[in-house]
């Protein structure tokens, strides 16, 4: 079991979520190229092309596009395709004040880049309290 | 107060009267919340602004934002339900019931269809009734429901310096860029809760260091149409995307000459796309001091054989049957740009031609004689939307063509429209369209 420390959101408290990780070193454009209807991502050229992030702990190093991004996120939870929980890399508002509405647990400011200790099928176990959280990669 | 670095935390934290402490693993990270703004946390203001600022919190702690800054607007994206769906619904439903409205003057984007004309448009009656919700929902929350991508071109003119909070990225680049205003790219639900609160966190575009140019541009072709800005901003998105700069590329561009504020508000709808949200023009921009400043940390060149070889990727490969102006919203000066060019003129059959403005503007292109002309010749003058979150009938249109590369990145996206999209200057869509 690998551990690392990282950040989660205020408003949480305290989380405790664990689950299969999907993982992607390329951006998420939420508005147009994730169905909020199925979960799948659908961007022609995506490494992540037709598969799904619903209950998954997804992993990606931002969200890019339209700053209606946040809403998708909000229709992922509502049609219960949302993911488990996101894990990112970089900075971008639109993924953080989505995760906060919507209330998919969200991790960023990872001791390592998520994107590459991470791998898809790694079955992932995330705590938080306040705003600090654990994620461990289970053997 | 001064934006505080790490190391002058101790200090700060002892001479400030702030309330609340963050700490997090990493950093000791502090959001100064003034008594006023914990209050509203604490939910003394009510439910409403309880919700916004425990989300501004969010925001604010993970950009490490050091204090909230009071903005003098705010532009809020996210009204059409083509983009917003279900979950925007819930949310407006939320604030109005606990009685939230705007604390600053609060304008909105575009929504999914033009609310005078949607039964003529094509726009079946669920879609409209959900759209109308939308709009009562926003209207109980005091904001303005005028619809538009160009709140500049009517109302909120902005002054250099003033700190606001605006969504729409088009919108965010020209409040920066042209104005040199101080506005982060709000995503739809933080600018709300900016609205609602009167704040925004304190970080990215509102700090001076921040706004410096980190990419060059040396413009060596002639860039004169609008469609000419929109693939300049193309070239120089794609150019710089490899760059993982906090904030994107901020590009100082050399050699454009005499640029109209819709070239420049569709070069930078056009960079926006490739996530810049500042640009500056040599000789042109109000922030020429940091010109001077500038840490480049890459540049190129344009050439007329650059400019020629990307608008090829856009000519359309099959038979448009209609065309959309107006991404973002048309100005006075397009409106009659394209009425001068239809005048008297008749469409070819089973083609539409459509421009999208506000209501304002329709309202002086109406005054000004040019809505006569357009209607004579068969244009459709659409408001309330835009080319991108309008509902097409896909029955109707299985092409479009427009003169915005916006337009041409956003009306194929998969969950949106999905329609071929192509792109011409303006004159030539007219000549595709007309007789």
């Amino acid at each position: 079991m690998t551990s690392y420390h990282a950040r989660s959101l205020r408003s949480f408290k305290e989380f405790s979520v664990e689950g299969e990780a999907i993982v992607t070193s390329e951006p998420i454009t939420l508005l147009g190229f994730v169905d909020p209807q199925s979960g799948k991502i659908v961007e022609e050229g995506h490494e992540l092309n037709g598969q799904s992030i619903a209950g998954k702990i997804f992993v990606f190093p931002r969200g890019v596009g339209s700053t209606v991004g946040p809403y998708t996120l909000i229709n992922l939870v509502k049609n219960e395709m949302g993911p488990l929980a996101i894990i990112n890399r970089e900075s971008d508002q639109g993924t953080v004040a989505g995760c906060s509405v919507a209330r998919i647990p969200m991790v960023y400011g990872m001791s390592d880049d998520p994107t590459k200790v991470i791998k898809t099928g790694d079955k992932i176990k995330i705590n938080a309290v306040q705003n600090k959280a654990t994620v461990e990669i289970m053997d | 107060m001064e934006h505080v670095r790490l190391s002058e935390l101790s200090r700060s934290f002892l001479t400030n009267e702030s309330i609340i402490l963050w700490w997090s693993v990493a950093n000791l990270i502090l959001v100064y919340l003034t008594k006023d703004e914990e209050a509203m946390l604490e939910g003394e203001y009510g439910e409403g602004k309880q919700i916004a600022m425990s989300l501004l919190v969010d925001v604010g702690e993970f950009f490490e934002a050091e204090k909230l800054i009071d903005i003098a607007s705010a532009h809020i994206s996210g009204v059409s339900y083509l983009t917003g769906g279900d979950g925007l619904i819930d949310q407006l439903d939320l604030f109005v019931s606990k009685g939230a409205k705007v604390a600053v003057p609060s304008t909105l984007n575009p929504c999914g269809m033009d609310r005078d004309h949607y039964q003529d448009l094509y726009i079946d009656l669920d879609f409209a009734t959900k759209q109308f919700r939308i709009l009562d929902n926003f209207e109980r929350m005091d904001v303005a429901t005028t619809c538009s991508c160009t709140p500049y071109d009517f109302s909120h003119l902005l002054t250099k310096g003033q700190h606001v909070a605006w969504a729409e990225s088009s919108a965010v680049t020209f409040a920066n860029s042209f104005f040199g205003a101080r506005t982060n790219k709000e995503d739809s639900l933080t600018v709300l809760s900016a609205a609602i609160t009167g704040k925004t966190p304190y970080y990215g575009f509102h700090l001076e260091e921040e706004r410096i140019p980190n990419v060059a541009v040396d413009v060596k072709a002639i860039i004169d149409e609008y469609s000419d800005y929109s693939i300049l901003g193309e070239i120089v998105g794609k150019a710089f995307s490899k760059h993982a700069f906090p904030f994107g590329a901020i590009p100082v561009f050399k050699g454009l000459s005499n640029p109209r504020p819709q070239d420049l508000k569709a070069l930078g709808a056009a960079l926006a796309s490739f996530g810049t949200q500042l640009f500056h023009v040599e000789g042109i921009t109000p922030e020429q001091e940091l010109i001077a400043k500038a840490s480049i940390q890459d540049q190129i060149s344009v050439t007329e054989e650059d400019i020629i070889s990307t608008y090829e990727k856009f000519r359309p490969t099959a038979e448009p049957d209609i065309a959309v102006i107006g991404c973002p919203n048309a100005n006075l000066e397009e409106i009659a740009a394209v009425t001068k060019l239809v005048k008297g003129r008749t469409l070819k059959k089973n083609k539409a031609f459509w421009l999208f403005s506000s209501s304002a503007q329709k309202a002086i292109a109406d005054k000004s004689g040019y809505l006569k002309v357009l209607n004579e010749a068969g244009v459709r003058f659409v408001t309330d939307t835009c080319p991108e979150v309008f509902k097409y009938d896909k029955d109707k249109f299985k092409i479009i063509l427009t003169n915005s590369i916006k337009a041409a990145h956003y009306i194929p996206a998969p969950s949106l429209n999905n329609i071929p999209t192509y792109l011409l200057p303006l004159r030539e869509c007219v000549e595709e369209m007309y007789q």
